[in-house]
This record gives structure tokens, C-alpha cells and sequence, in this order.
């Protein structure tokens, strides 16, 4: 589907780089993998703000942002997410290609510069660290955020979801922590973890663009220098190691503003992202929810007339399938007996091989779409480069077209209800 | 027999055609060598449309009635649902309304050809019963429900229904509980017949295509047809100032804030018109993003974190801008914009932030003509009266600072500025809300 050279830049760092025609945008990320910290998930979201605001020669948000509609709109994007024992922070930026741009000469060098001068050369205080005043408004930042989130309530019912089925025990927190968490950061501490990444983590590059692997390779060699010293494979899992035997399905309910209740249920996965034979999942969640007339659309909304928008997501950080909807606040009991009969028609191997087909058409379709955008392909091979998961989509499409309605029948045989939760209007709210 | 013409832009290494034929409507052909293929069918009517002609009379139709039509076309009359039909033939559909285009479409990677003739088909056989229509009416009050309950979505009707006291803006997309709960089959036949044929619509289609392959997939389809007048244009508004603030109470974590204001609609041609739009851009941008100093002011103050939101938008009988964010004081906020505009003002955006801003913008344009999505998102957006995205690309050459000052100092005014404020609900009990 995708050819992509992979070239040596020092022992253990790699640069993946995929050929491009026919598109005005390139693209260039570099991810860094370290082992993740308990009770550490905020700074280390607040660590990639920092890096992506400012740099030494760009002190300021303004400046920086300046630099980029200067370098033709060049954007931006950082991800910091946890993966089992892993932090992976990624650092992407997406540019007009060479040959569409005007008036600066090596212009794909100027991008790379700014990116590897926000890493690696950030703006320092006069002690050589991150400002206490920047530190102090991105914590306010990170917090305003986190409490921002019970002002949609589809993404606040989401992590109470989470939140009620961690297991505190094996670092099950969000990806950007917690209040108290964002509190306890300190300059020091963010340093230290700055020197980490930088220093201790395995590292990975992607380009898509114009320019020859060999070019980017040396402009790599040459902006990025001093943190291409030899790597070794961290030790440690990709994902959370499977729970002690279930306990009795947690129930949960609060109580909110407004005329909809959010509905979402929550079911352990035998297998996590990483693991052998998680191709399954894939093709699970595109019969329940992803692919056009999928089950849950068909059966809850389309049949029943209950919602408007019900999905199924996997999580990976507590391994589990989560189904979420918004409904009339006195349907809950409705809805959660169509969405059993949905899973009992999986489990009872009654799905309907036509939409099994029509599932693998739509992941197709989705993958081939990802390399149709030169943004979306970069980081999407540097997220399954991180975590050593294959590009050879040819060989995961062979292996997703052997799926039958039997092997998503046994597969959900071994999921197991874990929490219900509502999140309902005061008074039960007025439908409409 | 059809005529192809040739649209071509080396300037971006682009290239489209416009296909004319008896029965189809017009089409637009995007080739692009990709895997996937794209189809998008609008039909020129959307929320903003509030009565139609039928013969001698003048006929209302409720708020939420294109919304309706869009999600109701999917029905057929065999009891089979298209959305269905389209994924057994490998193809994901979907369909959306805005305040001026229904559009249907669909991506795949196989079966172009059928796909293409099943959207032209099944938005060809409209197919309202009393009781489809009563099971979608459950899901749209659902859809209503889920933007109702949303603070930054109240925010902004709100605003907007400050700034225009009459134009069909005022009123969602999906229309209201009421509007929604009184259509019928016969609203939505009468509807359908004066806007649902092939000289209201236009049929655009990205991949790796020639005329030839859409032309063979259309060869036996037949669409309706129709005659006459049909549209009655919204009355355009120029915009109202309400010197009090608008102050309601949500569920939110820190007070939601949103300044609006509303431009006349003055313009010469279709490519004047197109100017100005990227010269009000330009002055936007220059005051509410991240590069502008005004975002800086605000966060050494504390008065913001988060970047602010804003759009602009022009539309038959609506032109405006909105900025939005999150600020424990509002006001300071407001006071701030107002500030700042009439610095601008006096001051005029220098040659080197006009350099810079114009480049941006031409970069996001050029940036966005790899996204077959996004690139026909462009061309429905430009119909029926903009210049298409390449032109449009190539307008920024056209402009000035001289000349997108002469636009900031005619459309801006701080004292034309509309704030709108959601504050948490467990604050300040004993306020009472302002109202105009």
C-alpha cells in the first residue's frame, strides 16, 4: 500500500521515510519513547507544550507563532500519550512542499531548523531552565483544561467511564493527569524529565515529501546531532497486563445539567492494541460502530429511534470497549437491552456476513485514506513504528480478511461487562 | 452528448472539468491519482431557506425542514435504507446541512460507478410515510438535545440571534423541538419538489477519473427536473449593536464568552465580493490569533489560557464575524477587543504583518487542494456565486496592505461589538441576567 525506506542515522535511531508524488504538503515528525512515571502524566503533557510554544531563538508564544505563517503556515502538532509502560511523545510538522514555495531557498531546512531549535534549544531562564512565569500559565493552562471537560458532555462522561474502571495500581490515569497531579509539577522535576526524553528514550524520524531520504537524512544528522547517540529498546510492555479475575459490574450515576443523559458501558477486552491476534479488535469495533450500518447505528438508532449518536471506542489504557451514547434520560434500560442484543447477535455468531464484508471494506477504505493525507501517514507510521507494530498493510489486510463472523463470535465469548455509568439531567430533564 | 471544459491552474499543478449534459446536473471533475474516490451531490437549499414559490404562492417552510429532508432521503421505498446499499457496494456514505447546501455524499476505494448511480438514485426517490417520519423525528429531537445541552453551541445561537433579529440564522440547523415535532410527509414532498431537482444542484467528484468513467456510471440516470422560480431569498440584515450584555447560566467549568459584530454586504462583482472575504480574513487573523499581539496581551494578563476561536462568514443577507473563549473576566476581555480594533484602526496593519498574514492564508489554501474532502468542501462552499478555490488561491496576489486596510477601516468598528457571555451556574447566584 505504502513504500517505505527505511534508513540508519545512528545505532538504534531510525528515519522512516515514504516517497511522495502528486501532493503540495510534506510532512516530518520525530517521536520519543520513555518509560512512563507513576503519578507523572501531567508534566509530562505540559513538557511537549512547553517545547511547541517558544525556543531560544523564538522566546515567545507570539514570535514562535510568527515563525510558523512566515514558513508558509507551517502547523504544528504534538501528541503525548501512554501506552502501557510508555510515554510517547511525538512532534510534528506539516509544509507546503518545495516546489510550491516562494522566496526562501532550502525551505524544508528552515522547518526542520525551527522544529529541532523548539526541541532541543527551548528558551531557557537565566538558570538554564524552563521559566517559572511560562511554567505557571501552562499549568494554568493544562488545568483550565482539564476542568473544561465537563463542558461537553460526551467527553466528561467518557472519563468518569475511565476514571470509575482504573486500577490505580497500574497507573491507569488520563493521558494529561489529573488536578492534583498538575499541581505537584515543578521546574525541576520537568527538567529532568526534558533530559530523559531527549536522552533516554528511544527515538524515531518520518518525513513524506520531495526531498531524497539521503537529503533529509543529512538534514536530520545535521539539526538534530546531538541527541543521535546510540539507542538501545527500553524495557517493558506496550500494554497494560491483563486484570485479576472481574468483579461484580460496577454501576454508577450522577447527575447533570440540560434535557440528554450520556449513557456509557464498558466491557474488558481479552487482548490489548499491541498484543498478537489484536487485528480482531479492529474489525470488532468497525461491526459495532465504525463501518457504515454498523450495529449498534442500525439496531439502537435507526430500529429504535433511541439516540442520535452512539459509538464504541477501545480503550487502551484499561483495555476495554466502551459504547457511548447520548439519550432521552428515562431510555437507559431500553438501550442497554438493545445494545445486549447487539452483543448476543456477535456472540451468538449471527452477525450478518454481508456486513462483516462491508466492515473490512470500510477499514480498507479508512487505512487507504490515512495515505492519502501526508499528515495523517506520518504520524501514523511513527505511532506503529514507536510501538513495533507493522506497516505491511498488505499482510494485516490479509489477515483481517480471514475474520469470519465464528472468530468475532469466540472473541466475544471473553468479554465481560465491567461498569454502566449515566450521566443524567436533574430532574430527568424534559425530552425535547 | 456533453460539454467538457477545461479548468486549468499549472500555477498549482491543478486541473478540474465542468461537464454539461441533458439529465445529470452540472458535474465538477477533480482528477486526482489516489486510491479513493469522492462524491459529493449538493442541492441548493439549506436552513437558511424559510419559503419557496409554488406557482402564485409564497410558501413557509419550518426551521429544520432541510435537516429533515437530509436525513429522511436515505428511506426507500422497498423498506431498504441506501446507506445500506452503498456499504454492501463497499461505500461509506453520509450527508450534511448547512445554512445554504444540503450535500449527500460518499468515499470508497471500489465500485465507483454503482456507488455514484445508487447517491443520484436514492436522493431521486424521496419516500416520507407518517411513520418514518415519526421515528426520525425521535433521533432529530435527540440531534437537538445533544447541541442544546452543549454550552460553547447555546453561546453561539445566542450571539447570533443578537445580531440579527429576523434573518433564518437565528434558528439551528435542526430546528426546534416545535418545528420538528410539526413536520409531516407533505411539508417535506412540497419541499422536495421545489428544490430537489437538476437545476439546484451540482455533482462534484474527486479520484482518479476521466469524464468518460462518471459520464459511462450516468449514462441511464434520471433526475427530476423543473421549471419556474422557485427561491425566495432571505431579506439580507445589516446586523444590530445591543449595548447590554447577554449573560445565561450553564454547567461550565469557567465563564464562556463570545463578541460578535455584523458587516454590511456591499461589493461590486463575484470576484469583489472574494476579495474582500480574504481581506476580512487577513485583518481577523491579525487581531485574534496566536501571532497577533492582542492574544499575547491577554494571556500575560490571565484573562485567557486557551487561544481564541473565530470565524467569519458571508452568506445570502449574513456577513459576520464571531470570536469566542474561555475568561474569568469577560468583560476585560471585551473592553480589550474594543481597544484593540480602534488602535488598528488608527494605526493601519504594517506591510511586513500583511506580508506575513497573507502568505499563511495563501499557504492553508494551496495546503488544502491534496484533501480531496476538503478541496470539494471548497467548491460547495463557492456555489453557487464564488469563484472557485483556485481562483481564489490566486486572489492573494490582487491584494494590498493599502487595500486591506481600506476594508478594516470600513467594516470595523468597536463600538459595533456584541458580547454574549455563559456563566458556571454556581456562581454569583444573585446576578440577574441583562437583556436588551
Amino acid at each position: 500500500m505504502i513504500q517505505i525506506k527505511t534508513l540508519t542515522l545512528c545505532p538504534g535511531v531510525l528515519l522512516d521515510y515514504v516517497p511522495t508524488e502528486d501532493y503540495k504538503n510534506a510532512a516530518f515528525a520525530v517521536g520519543f519513547k520513555y518509560k512512563i512515571r507513576r503519578g507523572r502524566s501531567a508534566a509530562d503533557a505540559m513538557l511537549s507544550r512547553l517545547l511547541f510554544r517558544s525556543s531560544r531563538d523564538y522566546p515567545t508564544h507570539t514570535l514562535f507563532s510568527r515563525r510558523m505563517e512566515e514558513l508558509y503556515s507551517t502547523s504544528l502538532s504534538l501528541q503525548s500519550s501512554r501506552y502501557g509502560d510508555f510515554r510517547a511523545a511525538t512532534f510534528q510538522a506539516t509544509f507546503l512542499d518545495e516546489p510550491y514555495v516562494h522566496g526562501i531557498p532550502s525551505f524544508t531546512r528552515e522547518v526542520l531548523a525551527t522544529v529541532a531549535g523548539a526541541i532541543l534549544r527551548p528558551a531557557l531562564d537565566q538558570n538554564g531552565k524552563f521559566p517559572i512565569d511560562v511554567i505557571e500559565q501552562e499549568k494554568t493552562t493544562l488545568l483550565d483544561q482539564i476542568k473544561a471537560i465537563r463542558n461537553n458532555k460526551n467527553a466528561y462522561a467518557m472519563t468518569r467511564l475511565i476514571e470509575i474502571t482504573a486500577d490505580p495500581d497500574r497507573y491507569d490515569v488520563p493521558d494529561y493527569g489529573t488536578v492534583e497531579e498538575v499541581e505537584q509539577i515543578t521546574a525541576e522535576f520537568l527538567w529532568r524529565r526534558y533530559r530523559e526524553m531527549l536522552y533516554r528514550s528511544e527515538i524515531r524520524f518520518v518525513y513524506e515529501g520531495s526531498l531524497k531520504p539521503e537529503e533529509i537524512a543529512h538534514l536530520i544528522g545535521e539539526l538534530f546531532g546531538e541527541i543521535l547517540t546510540e539507542r538501545r529498546p527500553l524495557a517493558g510492555k506496550n500494554c497494560l497486563p491483563r486484570r485479576a479475575p472481574h468483579r461484580p459490574v460496577l454501576r454508577v450515576r450522577e447527575e447533570t445539567d440540560g434535557k440528554q443523559a450520556m449513557l456509557g458501558l464498558s466491557y474488558r477486552l481479552p487482548v490489548g492494541f499491541t498484543e498478537p491476534g489484536a487485528e480482531i479488535l479492529t474489525v470488532l469495533s468497525a461491526v459495532l460502530s465504525d463501518a457504515p450500518m454498523a450495529l449498534l447505528f442500525s439496531e439502537v438508532r435507526e430500529k429504535n429511534g433511541f439516540c442520535y449518536s452512539i459509538h464504541s471506542s477501545l480503550r487502551s489504557s484499561n483495555r476495554n470497549l466502551v459504547i457511548m451514547c447520548g439519550i432521552a434520560p428515562d431510555s437507559e434500560l431500553d438501550v442497554e437491552r438493545a445494545v445486549s442484543r447487539v452483543l448476543s447477535t456477535v456472540r451468538t455468531g449471527k452477525t450478518d456476513p454481508a456486513l462483516v464484508r462491508a466492515a473490512l471494506a470500510y477499514i480498507k477504505m479508512s487505512v487507504a485514506s490515512v495515505f492519502e493525507s501526508v499528515d495523517a501517514t506520518v504520524g501514523y507510521v511513527l505511532f506503529r513504528r514507536l510501538f513495533n507494530r507493522t506497516v505491511d498493510f498488505d499482510k494485516l489486510f490479509e489477515r483481517w480478511e480471514k475474520i469470519t463472523s465464528d472468530d468475532l463470535a469466540a472473541f466475544m465469548k471473553k468479554i465481560r461487562p465491567d461498569a454502566v455509568y449515566l450521566l443524567s439531567p436533574e430532574g430527568g430533564g424534559q425530552n425535547g | 452528448m456533453a460539454d467538457v471544459i477545461l479548468h486549468d491552474h499549472p500555477e498549482f499543478r491543478e486541473r478540474y472539468y465542468e461537464i454539461r449534459r441533458e439529465g445529470p446536473p452540472v458535474i465538477y471533475l477533480i482528477p486526482k491519482k489516489r486510491a479513493t474516490f469522492y462524491a459529493v451531490l449538493r442541492v441548493g437549499i439549506g436552513s437558511y431557506d424559510r419559503s419557496y414559490r409554488d406557482g402564485e404562492k409564497i410558501r413557509p417552510i419550518l426551521a429544520g425542514t432541510a435537516h429533515f429532508l437530509e436525513h429522511k432521503l436515505f428511506a426507500n421505498p422497498d423498506g431498504s435504507d441506501a446507506m445500506e446499499r452503498l456499504s454492501d457496494l463497499g461505500a461509506d456514505a453520509n450527508a450534511y446541512t448547512t445554512g445554504t447546501s444540503t450535500c449527500y455524499l460518499f468515499n470508497c476505494r471500489e465500485n465507483f460507478g454503482e456507488s455514484l448511480k445508487e447517491l443520484l438514485t436514492f436522493v431521486s426517490e424521496p419516500y416520507f410515510t407518517r411513520e418514518n417520519v415519526e421515528m426520525e423525528k425521535k433521533i432529530i429531537l435527540q440531534e437537538a438535545a445533544m447541541y442544546g445541552d452543549s454550552p460553547s453551541s447555546r453561546l453561539f445561537v445566542a450571539s447570533i440571534r443578537r445580531l440579527y433579529r429576523d434573518h433564518p440564522i437565528r434558528d439551528e440547523i435542526v430546528g426546534t423541538p416545535a418545528s420538528i415535532r410539526a413536520i409531516t410527509p407533505s411539508r417535506l414532498y412540497g419541499v422536495y419538489r421545489a428544490f430537489y431537482h437538476t437545476g439546484n444542484m451540482q455533482l462534484f467528484v474527486a479520484g482518479d477519473l476521466t469524464p468518460e468513467d462518471v459520464l459511462t456510471s450516468l449514462s441511464d440516470v434520471s433526475m427530476p427536473s423543473r421549471e419556474g422560480e422557485f427561491r425566495v431569498a432571505p431579506v439580507a440584515e445589516s446586523g444590530r449593536v445591543c449595548k447590554t450584555v447577554r449573560t445565561f447560566r450553564r454547567r461550565v467549568s469557567k465563564p464562556l464568552f463570545n463578541v460578535a459584530t455584523a458587516f454590511p454586504e456591499r461589493y461590486e462583482d463575484t470576484q469583489d465580493r472574494q476579495r474582500r472575504m480574504l481581506a476580512l480574513g487577513i485583518v481577523s487573523a491579525h487581531l485574534f490569533s496566536d501571532s497577533g499581539t492582542l492574544y499575547g496581551e491577554l494571556k500575560d494578563k490571565g484573562l485567557v489560557t486557551n487561544p481564541l476561536r473565530w470565524m467569519t462568514e458571508w452568506n445570502p443577507g449574513v456577513c459576520f464575524l464571531s470570536v469566542s473563549g474561555e475568561s474569568s473576566e469577560p468583560r476585560k476581555v471585551y473592553e480589550l477587543i474594543r481597544e484593540r480594533i480602534r488602535s488598528l484602526i488608527d494605526n493601519g496593519i504594517s506591510d511586513e504583518d500583511f506580508s506575513r498574514l497573507c502568505r499563511a492564508h495563501y499557504a492553508e489554501n494551496v495546503s488544502s487542494f491534496d484533501d480531496a474532502e476538503e478541496l470539494v468542501g471548497a467548491f460547495c462552499d463557492a456555489m453557487p456565486d464564488w469563484e472557485d478555490p483556485y481562483v481564489e488561491a490566486s486572489l492573494f496576489e490582487t491584494l494590498s496592505t493599502d487595500y486591506v486596510n481600506g476594508v478594516l477601516r470600513e467594516l470595523f468598528s468597536p463600538d459595533r461589538l456584541n458580547l454574549t457571555v455563559v456563566m458556571p451556574d454556581s456562581e454569583n447566584q444573585n446576578e440577574t441576567e441583562d437583556e436588551e
